[in-house]
C-alpha cells in the first residue's frame, strides 16, 4: 500500500455505525510493549532499532499483517507525516523523530502498530462509536498474536515493562472521543470534567496530550494502569461514559425546554455558514461542525448525513489538504480550499 | 516525571485525594495544581505538606529534593537514577530492577497500587502459574505454622521448593 491509497482511504473508525455514534466518534484501545532486552528507543542505536523493525514486521506477518504496509517515518515528509497524526496513526512526539521508526496499518486503519516511539511497540484499534470492549478484545487478540514471534519484556510482578513508569503493568491506555456540545453550551462540562478527574480518568481536547478543546470534542482515558485487569480498565472507563452520555441527553433536554429557538437558530446558522463560506479556518470549521451534528442528534437535520461529518473533521485537516492538493499550501490558501469542499459536500444540504 | 494533567511541564507535586474510600495518586505541575483550584504558594521545591478541602498535596522528597537522589546505576543500560528522575524514561527493562524501592514506591505514587493484575503474556505464562502456585502454597504454609500443624507445613514446604526449582529451570 503507497501513500496515495492512504489518503484516499476512509478510515473505517470514521464510518458512524458504532453504538452511540452520534455523541461517541470512536473508541481506542492501545497496549504499550517492549521487546524483552533490547535498551528503549530513546537509549537504543540505529542499528538496534532496525533490528526492532524486522522483528516486529515478521511477528506481525506471521500475525496477518502486510509488511508492505508499513510507513517509516523517514519516507514521509511533513505534510505527509501530518496526514498520519490527523488519522491518530502517528503521535506528534514520534514525527519529530527520524531513523527506523514507523506505522504499520491494517483494515482501514482499524488496527495499527506503532514502532519505536517511546516504547519498541504500541498496538493500537480504533473502533466506531462507543465500543471499548471490542477495541480491547481485538488489540488483545493482536498481541496474543504477537506474542507467539516477540518476546516481550514482562516482570510477574509489575506486569509488562515500558519506557515511562506511568505505562506499566497492563500497558493499556483506552480512550473514547466524545462530542459534548449540550455540556458545554449548559455550561455543566466543568463540573464534569472535574468530577471525572476524581475517578481516576483524564479529559484532554480532541488532538489528546495537552491540547485545547476545539468542535465541543474530548477526549476521555484511564489514568493508572497498573493494579488493575484490563476488563477492570476498560468497564470502569464504560460505565463513566454512560453516565457521561445521560448528562449530555439531559442538558440536550434542558436547552430543548429553555432555549429551543436559541439553539436551533445556532444550528441553523452554522449550517448556513458552511454552506456558503469562501474562507474556513480548521478551528472555525470544526465549530461549525460541532453544530450541525448537534442538530443532527437533535433530530433537526437529516442531511448532511453524520458520515459526511465525521469524514470532512479528518479530511480538511491541514496535512490532509495539503495531501490531496500535492503541494504545500500557505493557510490562507488551504481556508479557501477547505471551504471549497466543505460546500462541495453540503450542496444538496437544503436550508 | 511529566505532569500527569498538562503532559508538559515537570511535575513536581504529589496530588493525593481519597474519593470512595478509594486513594487516588497524580503527580502534577505547580500550574496545574494552581489550576485544579487548589491554593497552595510554592515558592520553593521544599515545601512543607498542605492539606485543603479537595486533597492533600505533598511534596515528593524523591523528586524535589536533588541531594537525596541516590547514586544508582542500571548496571545493563548504565542509565543513572538522576538520569531518570530528569527525563522520566527508563533506559531498559532491567533499570526498574537496578532502582528497587524507590521504583516500588513511585509506581505505588503513579498508579496507587504496585502488583500486576492484568494478563501475561502466553510464551510465559508456565511460569507465571507457577508463582502463582507458589504464592497460595506460602499462604497455606503461614496457615499451619499459626495453627501449629507442624507436620503439614513441612509438606508444604518441600512443595515449595520443588517448585521454586522447576521456576529456576525455566
Ligand atoms: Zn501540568
Ligand atoms: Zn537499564
Amino acid at each position: 500500500m503507497n501513500f496515495e491509497s492512504i489518503v484516499h482511504t476512509i478510515p473505517m473508525w470514521l464510518d458512524p455505525t458504532g453504538p452511540e455514534s452520534d455523541i461517541v466518534i470512536s473508541s481506542r484501545a492501545r497496549l504499550a510493549r517492549n521487546i524483552k532486552g533490547i535498551p528503549y528507543a530513546h537509549r537504543a542505536s540505529e542499528e538496534k532499532l532496525k533490528d526492532v523493525v524486522s522483528n516486529v514486521l515478521d511477528a506481525a506477518e506471521s500475525a496477518g499483517y502486510d509488511p508492505a504496509n508499513f510507513f517509516k517515518n523517514e519516507d514521509l515528509d511533513d505534510f505527509r507525516k501530518n496526514v498520519f497524526i490527523e488519522r491518530h496513526l502517528i503521535s506528534p512526539a514520534l514525527a519529530q523523530k527520524r531513523g527506523n521508526r514507523g506505522v504499520l496499518v491494517k483494515n482501514m486503519e482499524r488496527d495499527s502498530i506503532l514502532i519505536n516511539e517511546e516504547d519498541h511497540l504500541r498496538l493500537q484499534s480504533i473502533y466506531s462509536g462507543f465500543d471499548l470492549m471490542n477495541a480491547w478484545e481485538n488489540v488483545d487478540g493482536i498481541d496474543d498474536n504477537l506474542s507467539k514471534g516477540i518476546k516481550f519484556s514482562f516482570s510477574g510482578k509489575y506486569g509488562y515493562l515500558t519506557a515511562c513508569p506511568t505505562n506499566f503493568g497492563t500497558g493499556l491506555r483506552a480512550s473514547i472521543l466524545i462530542h459534548l456540545p449540550a455540556l458545554v453550551l449548559t455550561k455543566e462540562i466543568q463540573r464534569v470534567i472535574r468530577s471525572v478527574g476524581q475517578l481516576g480518568l483524564v479529559v484532554r481536547g480532541y488532538r489528546g496530550e495537552g491540547s485545547d478543546v476545539v468542535g465541543n470534542l474530548f477526549q476521555i482515558s484511564n489514568q493508572t494502569s497498573l493494579g488493575k485487569t484490563e476488563r477492570e480498565i476498560v468497564s470502569n472507563l464504560s460505565s463513566v461514559v454512560n453516565q457521561i452520555i445521560n448528562y449530555e441527553k439531559k442538558a440536550k433536554d434542558m436547552l430543548l425546554k429553555e432555549a429551543k429557538q436559541q439553539t436551533e437558530d445556532k444550528i441553523w446558522r452554522s449550517l448556513g455558514i458552511l454552506k456558503a463560506a469562501r474562507v474556513l479556518s480548521t478551528h472555525e470549521f470544526m465549530n461549525l461542525n460541532s453544530a450541525v451534528r448537534f442538530g443532527y442528534s437533535l433530530n433537526l437535520l437529516d442531511k448532511p448525513y453524520l458520515k459526511t461529518l465525521n469524514e470532512l473533521m479528518v479530511l480538511v485537516q491541514p496535512g490532509h489538504l495539503q495531501a490531496t492538493s500535492g503541494k504545500q499550501m500557505e493557510p490562507i490558501e488551504r481556508d479557501i480550499l477547505r471551504a471549497d469542499i466543505v460546500r462541495q459536500r453540503f450542496i444538496d444540504v437544503k436550508i | 516525571m511529566k505532569c500527569q494533567i498538562c503532559n508538559k511541564n515537570e511535575a513536581n507535586i504529589v496530588f493525593t485525594q481519597i474519593i470512595n474510600n478509594e486513594k487516588i495518586v497524580m503527580q502534577i505541575c505547580s500550574e496545574c495544581a494552581r489550576n485544579k483550584g487548589l491554593t497552595l504558594e510554592i515558592h520553593t521545591e521544599s515545601v512543607p505538606p498542605a492539606e485543603s478541602l479537595v486533597g492533600s498535596l505533598t511534596v515528593d522528597p524523591n523528586m524535589a529534593d536533588l541531594e537525596s537522589i541516590p547514586d544508582l546505576k542500571c548496571s545493563i543500560c548504565g542509565l543513572s537514577f538522576a538520569e531518570f528522575k530528569k527525563s522520566g524514561l527508563f533506559g531498559c527493562d532491567c533499570c526498574h530492577d537496578a532502582f528497587g524501592e524507590h521504583i516500588t514506591k513511585l509506581l505505588k505514587q503513579i498508579h496507587g497500587q504496585n502488583n500486576h493484575e492484568g494478563k501475561t503474556p502466553e510464551e510465559i505464562s508456565g511460569e507465571a502459574e507457577i508463582k502463582k502456585e507458589i504464592k497460595k502454597l506460602r499462604l497455606k504454609l503461614e496457615r499451619y505454622i499459626k495453627h501449629e500443624e507442624y507436620e503439614k507445613a513441612a509438606e508444604i514446604r518441600d512443595k515449595i521448593k520443588t517448585l521454586e526449582h522447576e521456576e529456576s529451570k525455566l
